[in-house]
């Protein structure tokens, strides 16, 4: 019989073997983790529970874990100042942006996956369509007379407004 | 479909997409077609409730443009406009309207055209017609008919369906006759018939689940029960007037005073004066979105200075959940104004 996931300690194993030790309140934000641990009942009096994280490298691992340490924190997980937090810990590049979201994702942390996405969001909603596909590389593959359609229904929508810079 | 975002899968790309605001949404279907037909596909609706990013937006009709229904965003304060409604009545009017599913819904009503030279009325007095403008697809697509004709009617959107009573076929014809919708079959069935009817408005308002059916000139109410087999006439003494709900409860603005009614044994009874400089403004519609009442567009004048009507575009709003609410302005429609005819929040 596993003992209760709290009291027991989670090593975290990136793909490059870099090693992390978590206090087991701060896995349960992972369900992957939560499942995992549930699930493994081979474990050991010792309490610890090693998980190997496939695709996530010890850099990305290593923000993760500050994630889970400071959400997992009640006493300094407060209302405002961890929106703080999470808007400086969030400022990063699109890249490592990505390998969190995968990361999240694989590890099913919801409150992370919240975050991540709500920041590829902010990066979308202030931005015209030709900027969008810059950011993410995309071609368009609209056709000329797909694109007067759009232009016409547009300007129908938002009258006219913005239009010019818009495609 | 290829990926939506490179470096991401398609799934958490979706719920990316799914939190910006809907207003932007058509920018982004300009990107490429992947991200097009990923923002019309029914899932994405879905995402938007998965990930609390649902919106409300405010849906309006006014008596001008022709048919022409806009949205407005509270969070954006900003408005767009729809498509205009592709019926052959013109100058639609005394409709029902109710949103569902991410949809808003225009059933029935009738024309309120005029000859500019005889000064006739076009024929159409009630139409069993039923439109559903889908805003992912920024479509007006046709639902099956109403099983009879109907102008100035009891319309409510409840447990999924929606349901319309009473009003009249003809004109001085009211019936008692009620139906019900099933969107996801398209298809409309009988309801039992109202206990009476009256030749003043009917109009139907959910209130704590059920739904309530008022005749302008009765203070008499009737509601249908949960089983809907039957409805059970009760009498409030409810003030007429343009009625609001908002959180649950019953607003209803009645003498220049907005009211909050109170719908249970006991309770303070609420009141909220219009703004000072309202004036003469008549025609406007009302409804609650979230904490807040909206008033919008109507029509202004005549006064002593000015014997000519104003077409109003403006929007005031209340918010009553706050302790000492007070009135402001938001954007005024871009696009319609004068006399409201429908309006609804639809949640998208």
């Amino acid at each position: 019989m596993a003992s209760p996931s709290h009291t027991r300690t989670v090593t975290l194993k990136s793909c490059d073997d870099v090693e992390f030790v978590l206090d087991g309140s701060v896995a349960t934000l992972s369900q992957t983790l939560v499942s995992a641990m549930a699930e493994d009942s081979s474990s050991s009096d010792d309490g610890t529970f090693t998980w190997c994280v496939s695709n996530i490298t010890g850099e990305v691992l290593a923000k993760v874990v500050e994630f889970c340490n400071k959400h997992a924190d009640i006493s300094s997980s407060r209302g405002e100042d961890l929106k703080e937090w999470d808007k400086a810990f969030i400022s990063v590049e699109l890249d490592l942006l990505y390998d969190l979201i995968l990361a999240a994702d694989n590890l099913n942390i919801e409150s992370l996956l919240d975050l991540t996405a709500q920041r590829v969001a902010d990066e979308i909603k202030g931005k015209m369509p030709h900027e969008i596909r810059m950011l993410f590389n995309i071609e368009k593959d609209f056709t000329d007379e797909e694109e007067r359609e759009i232009r016409r229904e547009h300007a129908w929508a938002y009258g006219g407004e913005s239009l010019k810079s818009f495609l | 479909m290829s990926g939506l975002i490179d470096g991401i899968p398609d799934a958490i790309a979706l719920l990316c997409l799914a939190r910006v605001p809907f207003f932007r949404h058509f920018e982004l279907q300009l990107v490429c077609h992947s991200w097009r037909d990923a923002l019309r596909s029914p899932n994405f609706l879905k995402a938007r409730q998965e990930t609390n990013a649902s919106q409300d937006l405010l849906c309006v009709l006014a008596f001008e443009p022709d048919n022409v229904w806009q949205l407005y965003d509270p969070l954006m304060d900003d408005w767009i406009t729809l498509p205009a409604l592709p019926t052959q009545v013109r100058h639609l009017v005394r409709f029902g309207v109710v949103t569902l599913h991410g949809k808003l819904f225009v059933l029935g009503g009738g024309s309120d055209n005029v000859h500019p030279l005889t000064g006739e009325r076009d024929g159409t007095f009630a139409t069993n017609e039923v439109w559903a403008y889908d805003p992912l697809l920024r479509l007006w697509a046709r639902g099956a008919p109403m099983l009879f004709p109907r102008s100035t009617f009891a319309c409510c959107a409840l447990d999924g369906k929606i349901v319309v009573t009473g009003g009249f076929t003809r004109p001085w014809d009211s019936i008692l006759k009620s139906e019900i919708y099933d969107p996801e079959r398209d298809v409309w069935e009988p309801l039992p018939d109202l206990n009476y009817t009256d030749n003043s408005p009917c109009s139907g308002v959910v209130i704590g689940g059920k739904m309530h059916v008022f005749h302008k000139k009765l203070s008499t109410v009737q509601i249908l029960d949960d089983e809907k087999d039957r409805w059970t006439v009760k009498d409030y003494g409810w003030p007429q007037g343009l009625m609001a709900v908002v959180r649950g409860e019953l607003y209803v603005l009645s003498n220049g005073v907005v009211f909050k009614q109170d719908t249970g044994e006991q309770g303070v009874r609420r009141e909220f004066p219009l703004p000072e400089d309202w004036g003469s403004r008549i025609g406007f519609g009302m409804i609650g979105l979230g904490d807040v009442i909206y008033v919008v567009g109507g029509v202004i004048g005549p006064a002593r200075i000015n014997l000519l009507l104003k077409l109003s575009s403006d929007v005031d709003v209340l918010n009553v959940q706050r302790a000492m609410p007070t009135w402001r302005k938001v954007k005024p429609m871009s696009r319609c104004r004068g006399s409201v005819f429908g309006c609804a929040v639809l949640t998208i």
